[in-house]
This record gives structure tokens, C-alpha cells and sequence, in this order.
């Protein structure tokens, strides 16, 4: 029983620090350059001002600031890095659609399962030819202690999208889940 | 504890089921598996498909909207199935498959052999309904996100639900559309 909780536990946990997570091992800034079509993206076309390289940048930056607000449990600061009608897919709550309730959902999480340390190490960002759309795929790891006084800690995945809105890079879709398998 | 066993099961199956999600509603039996999906394929005219006619690609090629919507179906008829082979059809070669419960496939070899796993037990119904694709400007590149719900029963003779959301991205290369990134979870918190 203590470990179905902890498990649960770390499971809301785990769903809410991977959350933003288009981030990436915490420490390095946000330009390191990348590979991928950033390159690509870079490129004029129509729309697109060299966004392959500020979309990598963008999402980077995104990802460590999503880090940090974790880290502190500070729900507001990582919901103002998704667009406004933006959806959240945390692991076992329903959709949080837009950034009201993506705050909600992230409020909840942090509080009930407060991180420690957070590291999420991006595997590969890839945008779009357009430079306007671009999406992360990475791991993550994490723990921390429960209000109860009980010790978490996950690792997992995540997919992240990001888009360019109003010349903003803005998350727009955004989930994660754990590597382990479910508790008994 | 019978129940945990349950729904780990459900859970693990659900987590196959979104998958690929990228679906759409329907409930219908697994019927047509296969074929229906190939036949929509190639020639693009995404028969179950919403979207407008193809304003952006010419000739045979789908649009962001139909492909997400062709890809999804096509998905949720091979999951139904329990065809691993078919499932990883519709992935990139580079693609990534990040199942619950087990660590990132990486390419199509690793994602067929996840839903191999995954798939022991295939749902016997499957809805998915997408919440709308978003396209790049330039066309080649989307992303759909939605809802799904399934059922089915264990190889023991159990019965499982689950339902959940799932985010799937495809890329548009060389005129064919391909799932590049997907993952899925439940709504379900962890079983006890």
C-alpha cells in the first residue's frame, strides 16, 4: 500500500515536471546549437524569419524556465510559457485546455508533489521548413518529497510542441508519462 | 488485488491503444481493419476525412488535416487488430514512440516491437477523437492531439477499460505522410 501511494504520488509528480519540459538537461543554455531541420527552418521562407534557430532557442529556453518554475512551485511562471489555448496532457488527469487550466493542473501538481531536482535533457528538436511550428522529444528525471514527508522520484518522456505566435515562441501542446510501469 | 491486476493491464493497454492516436471517433467494430485503411492511402481523398479538399498539395497528396485524420484511423484499425507490423507502418523510420510504462522506442524496429508487447491483448473497441490538427505553414509538418476510450478483455479472461488523451506529431516526406512522434496516457490515476 505505502507503495501504490508513493506511487501515485510520483506519478502526479512525474506528470507535472515533464510537463513544459520541452527543456533540456538543466545547466546549459538555451542555444546550444541543434542539428535537425533547424536548419531548415532557419531559411526565409514566406513567413518565417530565421525561426529554426530561434525556435530551438525558444523552446530551450522554454524548457529550462520550465525547470526552474517547477522547481520553485511556481504554477503561474510555467503556465504564462503556454499559449493561451494550449493543452496540457498530464498523466492521469483528464486534458487541461487552455493556460488557466493548464495553471490549475500545475498548481495542483506542484503542491502535491513538490520536486527537488528536476532534469529534463532534450533528445531532439525538430521545425517545421515554415519555422513556425516546432516540436521536443526528450527524458526527464526527478524527485522530490511529499507534504506527507514521503520520497519520490520518476523518470519518463516527453513531447512538446511549440509554435510561434505574434512573433512568440509559445508552447502549445505538451505531455509526458512515466517509464515505469504502473504500481501494483 | 485481482483489480490492480486489472487495470495495470488496462493500462498498459491503453497506453498501446493511444499510441498512434492521432484517430479519430468511432467505435464500430474492428471490422474493416486493414484494407479500408489502404485504400484510403494513396489515393488521398480521405473518404472519412472532414477536411476541405486539398487546397495545399496537388495530386495525390493529403493535406496536414486529412493526413492526421487518414494516419488515425488507419491506427486505430491495426490496433484493434493487434497488427504490430502495420502499427510501425505508419512511423517514420527516425520516429519515436513514447509508450507508458516503458521507455522510448526509437525508430520503426523498436516501435513495432513495443506494440508487439503492447498489443498482446487488443482492445476490442477503440474510439478516438481527435481534438484538431495544427499545420506548419510550410505544410510538411502537424501535430493532432485528442481523446481516446477502449475496452476489451485480458488474455485471463478479464475485462479493462481505460481512457485518456494522446499527442501525436507526422511529417509530410517525399509526398507521404508518416507519424513522427506519439505518445499517449491515461486519465486514470496509477491503480493501487
Amino acid at each position: 500500500m505505502s507503495g501504490s501511494l508513493r506511487w501515485l504520488v510520483t506519478t502526479v509528480l512525474t506528470v507535472a515536471v515533464v510537463n513544459g519540459c520541452q527543456t533540456r538537461e538543466a545547466g546549459e543554455d538555451a542555444d546550444a546549437p541543434t542539428d535537425t531541420s533547424s536548419a531548415a527552418g532557419g531559411m526565409d521562407e514566406g513567413g518565417g524569419e530565421a525561426a529554426g534557430p530561434d525556435a530551438r532557442a525558444a523552446l530551450l529556453e522554454s524548457a529550462d524556465r520550465w525547470e526552474k518554475g517547477a522547481l520553485a512551485g511556481d504554477a503561474a511562471a510555467v503556465a504564462s510559457l503556454y499559449s493561451e489555448d494550449a493543452v496540457l496532457l498530464a498523466p492521469g488527469v483528464p486534458t487541461a485546455k487552455g493556460r488557466a487550466q493548464i495553471e490549475s493542473a500545475l498548481a495542483a501538481m506542484f503542491e502535491s508533489a513538490p520536486a527537488t531536482s528536476v532534469s529534463i535533457d532534450s533528445d531532439a528538436i525538430t521545425v517545421s521548413e515554415s519555422g513556425d511550428l516546432a516540436y521536443d522529444v526528450g527524458t526527464y528525471t526527478m524527485a522530490g518529497t511529499t507534504p506527507a514527508g514521503e520520497e519520490w522520484q520518476d523518470r519518463g518522456k516527453y513531447l512538446s510542441v511549440g509554435r510561434r505566435v505574434g512573433g512568440e515562441w509559445k508552447l502549445v501542446a505538451d505531455t509526458w508519462n512515466s517509464d515505469a510501469p504502473p504500481a501494483m | 488485488m485481482r483489480h490492480s491486476i486489472g487495470l495495470t493491464a488496462a493500462a498498459i493497454l491503453v497506453l498501446a491503444l493511444a499510441a498512434g492516436c492521432q484517430t479519430r471517433e468511432t467505435d464500430e467494430a474492428a471490422a474493416g481493419t486493414g484494407d479500408a485503411a489502404g485504400a484510403l492511402e494513396e489515393g488521398g481523398d480521405a473518404a472519412a476525412v472532414a477536411t476541405g479538399d486539398g487546397a495545399a498539395g496537388g495530386a495525390s497528396a493529403l493535406d496536414g488535416e486529412e493526413a492526421m485524420a487518414d494516419l488515425n484511423e488507419r491506427w486505430r484499425q491495426a490496433a484493434l487488430a493487434g497488427d504490430a507490423a502495420a502499427l510501425a507502418s505508419l512511423y517514420a523510420e527516425d520516429a519515436v514512440l513514447l509508450p507508458p510504462g516503458m521507455p522510448t522506442a526509437e525508430g520503426r524496429g523498436a516501435i513495432q516491437s513495443a506494440f508487439a508487447t503492447i498489443f498482446q491483448s487488443p482492445p476490442s473497441s477503440l474510439t478516438i477523437t481527435s481534438g484538431g490538427a495544427t499545420v506548419s505553414e510550410s505544410g510538411e509538418l502537424a501535430f493532432d492531439h485528442g481523446t481516446y476510450s477502449m475496452s476489451g478483455t485480458t488474455a485471463s479472461g478479464e475485462a479493462w477499460q481505460d481512457s485518456g488523451k494522446f499527442l501525436g506529431v507526422a511529417r509530410n516526406s517525399g509526398g507521404e505522410w508518416k507519424y513522427v512522434a506519439d505518445t499517449w496516457n491515461s486519465d486514470a490515476a496509477p491503480a493501487m
